[in-house]
């Protein structure tokens, strides 16, 4: 049974996280139709599991992998065999790229480590922000914020980053450029 | 502030030169903002959960959405607009039902105001002696207290009989060709005296009219006033 209460939190969800999985999508397939169907689906499912799903970011990625396998695979199309199967946050294809292999993983580490956000939705602000490139203003409406809330907390992830990343020995972000 | 700009045009530098970001074109955010409405409608659609009623509500919800504050302004104000609507139409209605908004909103036949001086004078009370030819029930009022109601009652009739001869009134249940009702009733910022006349042989209203008072515990002046028009009209 799906109640009123229910709908109002899915749809909120359902605006976190929309622009975020396309965005994956459409990153890893480079193809809008297929990454909009295949957020289809992976919706659909989270609609009918809803109200069992304790991390809505974990499952949404998890059912995002199985889905882009099972899309290609009906569409009788092997061409999912050269798409990375790999949640995106593990994916250690890049970190051996420039020969500065520690440096990478502590980065990478700083962005998904969730004890430097105050909570999923400032993960999800970080995410659309600084890895997918949507304005301040364009996250501030997926997440029914006002811009200067999402610029604040923007600017307090970034900060919680920076600190994470002086205690790994990181003083200057700069400074490896 | 420059610092912390620069720490963090820094940092975001630093993810895109190590791959660390996933970049989506301008082109490719602005059709996921475009499509989230048109998506959300089709997953409730596939999983049982649309009907006409969510469907506007949300059509209108992700164009607000994707349109920006301008718009949201605008539902603010749309839903303004709507609200006034509403509560004029339910006023209308209910004053409809009730008939009991402003008198000259009603259907009352115009009459004319005559002076006083120009009444036919019946004589002194007593002198003549004439069957009823009205009777009257107390003055209602709910918001006014039952000596109010009484006084009024008293005034009016004291100019009534004073006008028409002590007998033309009578008290309510005795035989009478007509039916004074009268009400008192908050008007506008004041008060006003409402009297209506009744045919009783086929219940038509003969007479009907107000007298508006400004002093809430004063009504006997309108009071004097309407009966002496009803006493020189009604026939």
């Amino acid at each position: 049974m799906f109640l009123l209460r229910d709908k109002k939190e899915f749809r909120k969800v359902y605006e976190e996280f929309y622009p975020f999985i396309f965005g994956i999508l459409y990153y890893r397939l480079r193809n809008k139709e297929d990454a909009e169907d295949i957020s289809q689906e992976v919706f659909v499912r989270f609609f009918k599991n809803f109200n069992k799903i304790e991390n809505f970011r974990a499952w949404l990625v998890t059912a995002m992998n199985y889905e882009i396998t099972n899309y290609y695979r009906k569409k009788g199309n092997t061409s999912y065999d050269n798409i990375d199967p790999l949640n995106f946050e593990t994916n250690s294809s890049y970190v051996y790229e420039d020969g500065c292999r520690e440096t990478i993983l502590i980065i990478r580490d700083a962005i998904h480590n969730m004890n430097n956000f105050s909570g999923g939705d400032e993960k999800t602000l970080f995410d659309l922000i600084a890895i997918q490139k949507y304005s301040l203003r364009q996250a501030a409406r997926f997440l029914g914020l006002s811009k200067a809330q999402v610029e604040y907390k923007y600017r307090k992830a970034l900060r919680r980053i920076t600190d994470y990343l002086k205690e790994q020995g990181i003083y200057k972000a700069g400074d490896l450029l | 502030m420059k610092n912390k700009l620069t720490e963090q045009a820094a940092l975001e530098k630093l993810l895109s030169s190590h791959h660390l970001d996933q970049p989506i074109p301008p082109e490719i955010r602005k059709y996921i903002i475009g499509s989230m409405g048109r998506n959300y409608l089709s997953l409730l659609r596939s999983t049982g959960q649309y009907n006409l009623f969510t469907g506007l509500y949300l059509t209108c919800y992700f164009f607000i959405k994707k349109n920006g504050v301008i718009l949201a302004f605008l539902k603010c104000l749309l839903g303004a607009a709507a609200v006034a609507t509403l509560s004029y139409a339910s006023y209308r209605a209910y004053e409809k039902y009730t008939g009991s908004g402003p008198a000259h909103k009603r259907e009352i036949p115009a009459v004319s105001i005559e002076k006083p001086q120009n009444q036919p004078y019946a004589g002194p009370a007593g002198n003549k002696n004439v069957s009823p030819t009205f009777t009257m029930n107390h003055f209602e009022g709910e918001n006014f207290s039952e000596e109010i109601l009484m006084e009024t009652l008293s005034i009016f009739l004291e100019e009534f009989r004073r006008t028409r001869g002590i007998g033309a009134v009578s008290p309510a249940g005795a035989e009478a060709p007509f039916v004074i009702h009268g009400t008192i009733e908050s008007y506008g910022g004041s008060y006003a005296i409402f009297i209506k006349v009744m045919r009783k042989s086929d219940k038509s209203i003969v007479f009907s009219s107000k007298q508006v008072f400004s002093d809430r515990e004063k009504p006997g002046v309108a009071a004097v006033w309407l009966a002496r028009k009803i006493a020189g009209e009604v026939r």
